[in-house]
C-alpha cells in the first residue's frame, strides 16, 4: 500500500510533489461535479459518499505522506509544514464526520441540494487546506476567497428556505467588504516591499515601521478577524450560524476558524515589523490581547441571553476564538501553537458534536430553546452525547475541552511570567477565565432546556424515525471528547512535529 | 497488595455510576445498587480509617505515585493520611445514610448514576495528591451536582442549580489560575530546599541502597554548591540532627509544593507577593465551598431546592470539601501569608458566625434554616484554621465530622416530615411530639448536636475551636464574637423544636402522620449514635486527627521561625 503511493508520488512533477493532498481533494471534487450531474434526486446520497470516501481516501494519504519538510512549493507560494500537515488532516477529518451526518440528517433528507452541500463542504476543506500552507500574499488571498466562497455556497445553498437565503447574502456582503479589505491591505504591503512573498516582505519591512505597515498589516488582520469570528468582526455568524443547516454551521464554526489560525500561525512572525531582539513591540501584544479580550467578552456574554441554540453556539464561537488568540499573544512559542493544536482539536469535536446533536434533536431544523425542551424523553442516547460534548465545550475535566484550556492559558500565563511580556497576558487569562464561568452559564442554558426542561405545554413532537448511522458521527465526536481528555502527550507529539519541520 | 487500595476506593462509586446507567430502569435495582455500594464503601474506608488510625505515624499510611506526564510533572498521586482518612470515613458514613433516604420516582436511572459520579469527585478530592488531578476531582463535582439539583428538586429548582454551578466554577477558575501561576513559578531547574526533620522522619522511605527517600525525591545534607551527599534513612531515624534538603522542580505536585513554601514567599510578580496572591485565589475558591460571607448565596438556594438526599450530601460533604482544601492546600503552601491575614480570616469566619446565625433566627422554612445554621457552624472551622494553632486546627477539623453529622441528621429530618406534609414552613407545623415521639426525639437530639451541647459531638469541636482562636493573638477578638454563634445556634434550633414539636397539635391532620419507618431509623440512628460517641469519648476522633493538626502547625511555626 504504502510502495503504491509513494509509487505514485514520484510520477508527479517535484514542484507539486508537496502538494498531493491537495490536488486529491481538487480532482475528487470535479469528479463529484460530474457525479452530482449524473444522478438523480433520490440518489443524491452516492455523491456524499463519494465526498466521505474522499476525504477518508485525503486523510490517509496525508498519514503516508507524513508531515511535510516545508520544502517550498510552486516558486514559494505554499510552504506546507506541520501546521498544515495538522490543517490537512484537522479539516479533513472535519469534514468526514459533517459528510457521515449530512448524510444521516433528517433535515437534508431527500433533498435536492444534498449532493452540493457535500461538494460544498469538501471544497471548503480544500481551501483551508491551501490557506494554511500558504507564504505568499496572493496565494493566502486565494486560499482565503477559495475557502470564502465555499463558505457562502454552504451558508445558502437551501435556496427556497428565506432564513438560509438570508444567511447567505449576509455572509457574502460582510465576506465581500472582509475580502475587499484584505486585498487593500496586501496591495500596500506590495507597494512598500515590492514582493508578495512573506518572508522577503518581512524582510524588507523591519526597518521601516511607519504607521503605514501598521495600518495594511491590520487590513489583512481585520479580514482575518472576520473569518474567525472575532469581536468587533463577529455580527454575521449568530445570523448565519442560524440560517444555515445545522451540520454545515457546525462544519463553518470548526474548520474555517483553524485554518484562519493556521494562517495566522504562518504568516504573522514573518510578517510583522519585529524588533531587534525578535520581541514584538509591546502595542501590537496589547492590540492582540485587547481583540481577545473583547471577543471573549461580547461572546460570553451575548451567548448568555440568546433563546437560539445555534444563536448561542455562535456567540460562544467567538468567545472561544478570543480564547484561542490569546495563544497568538505569546508570539507564537512552540509550546503555545501545540497548545493550541490541543484546544482546537478538542474545540472541533465538542462543537461540532454539540452541532450534530442539534441537528439530530430539533429534526425539523428548529434550534430554538423552546422546541428542544424535553428532548431527553425522545432521545436518550443524543442527549447524554451531547451532555458530554457541551461539558468539554465549557471545559468540565476529564473532558478534551478541559485539556485545551489547560494546556493554552497555562502557556499564555507562562509566557507572560517569563518572557516579559508581562501583566497583559495575565489579565487575558483572568478575562478567559471569568469569560469561562460566563459560557458556562450559557451551556448551562442549553442543557437545562434538553436535559431538564419538560416538553412544553400542548407541544407536538412526532416520532421521527432515525435516519441510518446518523448518530454515528455523533458518537465519535461524543467519544473524542473523553478520549482527548488525556491528550496531553498530544502536545509533545506536535511540539516534535513542529520543531522537525 | 495495598499499592492500588486509594485508587481502588475512586473506582467504586464510578464502576457503581456504570452499574446504575447500564441496570435495568427498576427502581428497587438501582437503589439495592446504590445502598449496596454505599455499604462496601462505608466496610472499605471504615478499615482504612482503623489502620490509620492504629498507626503511629501522622504521616501518609498508603500512597500510590504513577507518573503520567514526566515532562510536566504531572503524576496520578494519591495519599491517605489521618486528615484523609477522616474525610473519606466521614464521605462514606454520610453517602450511607443519603442512600437510604428516599430517592426520586422519576427517572431514576439517571438518578442513581449522578449519584454514584458526584462521590467518584468527592473520593477523589480527599485522596488526590496532584493538583491537576485535584482540580479534576473538585469539578467533576458540578455536573453531577447541577443535574441532581436542577432534575430532581423543587419547584424554583433550576435556577437554584445555575446559582450553584456557576458560584462554584467562579471559585474554581480563581484555583485554575492559582495553579498556573505556582505551576510557572516553581523553580525550573531542580533546588534544594530545606526541609523539616520531623517531616522526613515522618514520611521517608527507604530505597534500595538504604537512602533516604522523601515524596519520591531523595533527602541531601550540604547546602547549594557545597558538598551534598545522601543521607541513609537509618541515620535520620535514629534522630541525626543534620539540615536536610530536597531538590525540587516545577511538577504538580501537592506535596513538593508544600516542600517549597519557602519558595513561595519569596516571590514576586507584578510586585505583590505571590504567595498571598495565590492564598488569596484559593482562598476564594474554598470559601465558596465552605462557605463563608460573602460568598454564601448559593447555599440556602440550592439545599432549599435540593432532593433530600441531596441536601445531606450536600451539607455532610461538600461543604467539608472547602475547609479540607483550606487544610491541604492552603495552609500548607504559604503560612507567612496566612499568619499575615489571620485575623480577615478570623473575621470572616466570625461574620459568617453571627450573619448565618442571624439569618437562621428570620427563616420560615425549615431547610433554609439548616442551611443558614450550616453557614454559622462551618464558620468555626475558618475561625479555628485562622487562629493557626494545633488547637484550633484540630478544632476545625473536629467540627467538620460533627457538623457532618449534625447538619445530614437535621436534613434527614426535615426530609421526613416533608414526605409526610408536603411543606416546610415551620409555622404549618406545632405539636408533632404527640404523633410522632421517635422523630420527635430525635429532632431534639439533633438540634442539641448542632446547639454545641456538651457531651455531644458539636459541642467538642466548637470548644476546641474557641479555645484555639482566644490562644491566638490575631483571632482573639474574632473568637470572642463567634462565642455569641454558640448562644445563636441554641436560640434558632431550640425555637424552631419548640414550634415544630411542641405545643398543641395545631394541624389536626397531621395526627395522621406515621412516626419514622424502618428504613429511616437505619438512615438517623447510626448518624446519632456517632454523634453521641463523639461527644462522650472525643479522644476516638481527637487522637487521630490531633497528630495531623499537630503537624500542620509543626510545619508553619517552622517555616515561620525559620524565614
Amino acid at each position: 500500500m504504502n510502495e503504491f503511493f509513494l509509487q505514485i508520488l514520484t510520477a508527479i512533477p517535484v514542484s507539486l510533489r508537496g502538494l498531493f493532498p491537495e490536488l486529491l481533494i481538487a480532482t475528487a471534487i470535479c469528479l463529484g461535479l460530474i457525479l452530482e450531474w449524473s444522478t438523480a434526486v433520490q440518489d443524491k446520497r452516492l455523491v456524499v459518499w463519494f465526498c466521505a470516501i474522499s476525504a477518508f481516501a485525503g486523510l490517509l494519504l496525508c498519514w503516508v505522506v507524513g508531515v511535510p519538510s516545508g520544502v517550498v512549493q510552486l516558486d514559494g507560494t505554499f510552504v506546507p509544514d506541520a501546521i498544515t500537515q495538522f490543517i490537512r488532516m484537522f479539516s479533513l477529518g472535519g469534514a468526514l464526520l459533517a459528510l457521515l451526518a449530512l448524510n444521516g440528517s433528517r433535515a437534508m433528507h431527500g433533498r435536492d441540494e444534498l449532493g452540493d452541500a457535500a461538494l460544498l463542504i469538501l471544497s471548503v476543506a480544500l481551501g483551508a487546506m491551501l490557506l494554511a500552507s500558504a507564504k505568499h500574499l496572493l496565494a493566502m488571498y486565494i486560499g482565503l476567497e477559495f475557502l470564502s466562497l465555499s463558505s457562502y455556497g454552504l451558508a445558502g445553498f437551501r435556496s427556497r428556505d428565506p432564513q438560509a437565503s438570508e444567511a447567505g447574502i449576509k455572509y457574502v456582503l460582510y465576506g465581500a467588504v472582509a475580502s475587499a479589505v484584505a486585498i487593500f491591505g496586501i496591495s500596500h504591503l506590495w507597494g512598500m516591499a515590492g514582493t508578495f512573498d512573506v518572508t522577503e516582505i518581512g524582510n524588507r519591512l523591519v526597518a521601516l515601521q511607519t504607521p503605514a505597515v501598521y495600518a495594511s498589516v491590520a487590513l489583512v488582520a481585520a479580514a482575518f478577524a472576520f473569518k474567525l469570528g472575532l469581536a468587533p468582526f463577529h455580527f454575521w455568524s449568530p445570523d448565519v450560524y442560524q440560517g444555515c443547516p445545522t451540520v454545515a454551521a457546525g462544519f463553518l464554526s470548526t474548520v474555517p476558524k483553524a485554518a484562519g489560525f493556521a494562517a495566522i500561525l504562518h504568516i504573522l512572525p514573518d510578517l510583522l515589523p519585529s524588533s531587534a531582539a525578535g520581541l514584538p513591540s509591546a502595542s501590537l501584544v496589547n492590540a492582540i490581547v485587547g481583540m481577545a479580550v473583547l471577543s471573549i467578552a461580547v461572546g460570553s456574554t451575548a451567548a448568555l441571553v440568546q433563546k437560539d441554540a445555534k444563536r448561542l453556539l455562535a456567540f460562544s464561537s467567538t468567545a472561544n476564538s478570543g480564547i484561542m488568540l490569546l495563544a497568538v499573544s505569546t508570539w507564537i512559542t512552540r509550546d503555545a501553537v501545540a497548545a493550541l493544536g490541543l484546544y482546537l482539536l478538542a474545540y472541533l469535536v465538542a462543537n461540532l458534536g454539540a452541532f450534530l446533536a442539534l441537528d439530530i434533536l430539533s429534526g425539523d431544523g428548529d434550534t430554538s430553546l423552546a422546541n428542544l425542551k424535553g428532548s431527553w424523553k425522545r432521545r436518550p442516547r443524543v442527549v447524554v452525547a451531547l451532555v458530554v460534548c457541551v461539558s468539554s465545550l465549557a471545559g468540565i475535566p476529564p473532558l478534551a475541552g478541559f485539556a485545551g484550556k489547560w494546556a493554552l492559558l497555562s502557556e499564555v500565563v507562562r509566557t507572560g511570567l517569563e518572557d516579559g511580556f508581562g501583566t497583559v497576558l495575565v489579565v487575558g487569562v483572568v478575562v478567559a477565565l471569568a469569560g469561562s464561568v460566563a459560557l458556562a452559564g450559557a451551556y448551562l442554558r442549553l442543557l437545562r432546556a434538553t436535559v431538564v426542561d419538560e416538553d412544553a405545554e400542548g407541544s407536538v413532537h412526532p416520532y421521527i424515525q432515525p435516519a441510518f448511522l446518523a448518530e454515528v458521527p455523533l458518537l465519535l465526536c461524543a467519544g473524542a471528547s473523553i478520549a482527548l481528555g488525556a491528550g496531553f502527550p498530544l502536545l509533545a507529539l506536535f511540539h516534535s512535529c513542529l520543531a522537525g519541520g | 497488595m495495598d499499592a492500588l487500595l486509594l485508587s481502588t476506593v475512586i473506582a467504586i462509586p464510578a464502576l457503581g455510576a456504570l452499574a446504575s446507567w447500564c441496570a435495568p430502569e427498576r427502581s428497587d435495582l438501582q437503589k439495592r445498587i446504590t445502598i449496596g455500594i454505599a455499604v462496601l464503601m462505608l466496610v472499605l474506608t471504615g478499615g482504612l480509617f482503623w489502620a490509620q488510625s492504629a498507626t503511629a505515624t501522622t504521616g501518609f499510611l498508603l500512597r500510590e505515585r504513577i507518573p503520567l506526564l514526566p515532562q510536566w510533572g504531572v503524576a496520578w498521586h494519591l495519599g491517605m493520611d489521618r486528615l484523609s482518612a477522616t474525610m473519606i470515613f466521614l464521605t462514606a458514613i454520610v453517602q450511607f445514610a443519603a442512600s437510604l433516604a428516599n430517592a426520586p420516582k422519576v427517572r431514576f436511572r439517571a438518578y442513581h448514576a449522578m449519584f454514584q459520579l458526584l462521590f467518584v469527585g468527592v473520593y477523589g478530592s480527599f485522596l488526590a495528591l496532584d493538583m491537576v488531578f485535584f482540580y479534576c476531582f473538585w469539578e467533576i463535582m458540578l455536573i453531577p451536582m447541577f443535574f441532581l439539583v436542577a432534575v430532581w428538586g423543587g419547584d424554583d429548582r433550576k435556577r437554584a442549580a445555575v446559582k450553584f454551578f456557576l458560584y462554584t466554577m467562579a471559585g474554581s477558575m480563581a484555583m485554575l489560575l492559582a495553579i498556573f501561576l505556582l505551576n510557572v513559578s516553581a523553580p525550573r531547574e531542580s533546588v534544594p530546599m530545606v526541609v523539616r526533620a520531623e517531616e522526613v522522619r515522618e514520611n521517608m522511605t527507604t530505597g534500595s541502597g538504604g537512602e533516604a527517600i522523601l515524596y519520591g525525591l531523595p533527602v541531601m545534607t550540604g547546602a547549594v554548591g557545597g558538598q551534598q551527599s545522601l543521607v541513609r534513612s537509618a541515620d535520620i531515624a535514629a534522630g541525626r540532627k543534620l539540615p536536610l534538603y530536597v531538590p525540587l522542580s516545577r511538577s504538580f505536585d501537592m506535596l513538593h509544593w508544600k516542600l517549597l513554601a519557602p519558595w513561595w514567599a519569596q516571590r514576586q510578580i507584578f510586585g505583590i507577593g505571590l504567595a498571598g496572591l495565590c492564598l488569596g485565589l484559593f482562598f476564594v475558591a474554598f470559601a465558596v465551598k465552605v462557605p463563608s460571607v460573602p460568598l454564601h448565596a448559593w447555599l440556602p438556594h440550592a439545599h432549599v431546592q435540593a432532593p433530600t438526599a441531596i441536601s445531606v450530601v450536600l451539607a455532610g460533604i461538600l461543604l467539608k470539601l472547602g475547609v479540607y482544601g483550606l487544610i491541604r492546600v492552603a495552609w500548607p503552601l504559604f503560612p507567612g501569608a496566612v499568619a499575615q491575614a489571620a485575623w480577615l480570616f478570623g473575621w470572616i469566619g466570625a461574620i459568617s458566625i453571627v450573619w448565618g446565625g442571624l439569618a437562621a433566627l428570620g427563616q420560615t422554612d425549615l431547610k433554609r434554616l439548616v442551611a443558614y445554621s450550616s453557614i454559622s457552624h462551618m464558620g468555626f472551622c475558618l475561625v479555628g484554621l485562622a487562629s493557626g494553632t494545633a488547637q484550633g486546627i484540630t478544632g476545625a477539623m473536629f467540627q467538620c465530622v460533627s457538623h457532618g453529622l449534625s447538619a445530614s441528621l437535621l436534613f434527614l429530618l426535615v426530609g421526613v416530615i416533608y414526605e409526610r406534609a408536603h411543606h416546610r414552613r415551620v409555622d404549618g407545623f406545632g405539636g408533632l411530639a404527640q404523633v410522632m415521639p421517635k422523630f420527635s426525639a430525635l429532632f431534639l437530639f439533633s438540634a442539641m448536636v448542632g446547639a454545641g451541647l456538651p457531651g455531644l459531638a458539636g459541642f467538642v469541636g466548637e470548644l476546641g475551636v474557641l479555645l484555639g482562636a482566644w490562644s491566638a493573638d490575631a483571632t482573639r477578638l474574632a473568637g470572642f464574637v463567634s462565642a455569641t454563634g454558640v448562644i445563636l445556634s441554641a436560640a434558632y434550633l431550640l425555637w424552631m423544636v419548640q414550634r415544630v414539636l411542641y405545643g398543641p397539635l395545631r394541624h389536626p391532620e397531621q395526627s395522621a402522620f406515621a412516626d419514622l419507618s424502618r428504613t429511616e431509623l437505619a438512615s438517623l440512628l447510626p448518624l446519632a449514635a456517632l454523634s453521641l460517641l463523639l461527644g462522650v469519648w472525643p479522644s476516638l476522633l481527637q487522637d487521630v486527627v490531633g497528630p495531623a493538626s499537630a503537624s500542620l502547625w509543626g510545619h508553619m511555626a517552622w517555616l515561620q521561625g525559620a524565614w
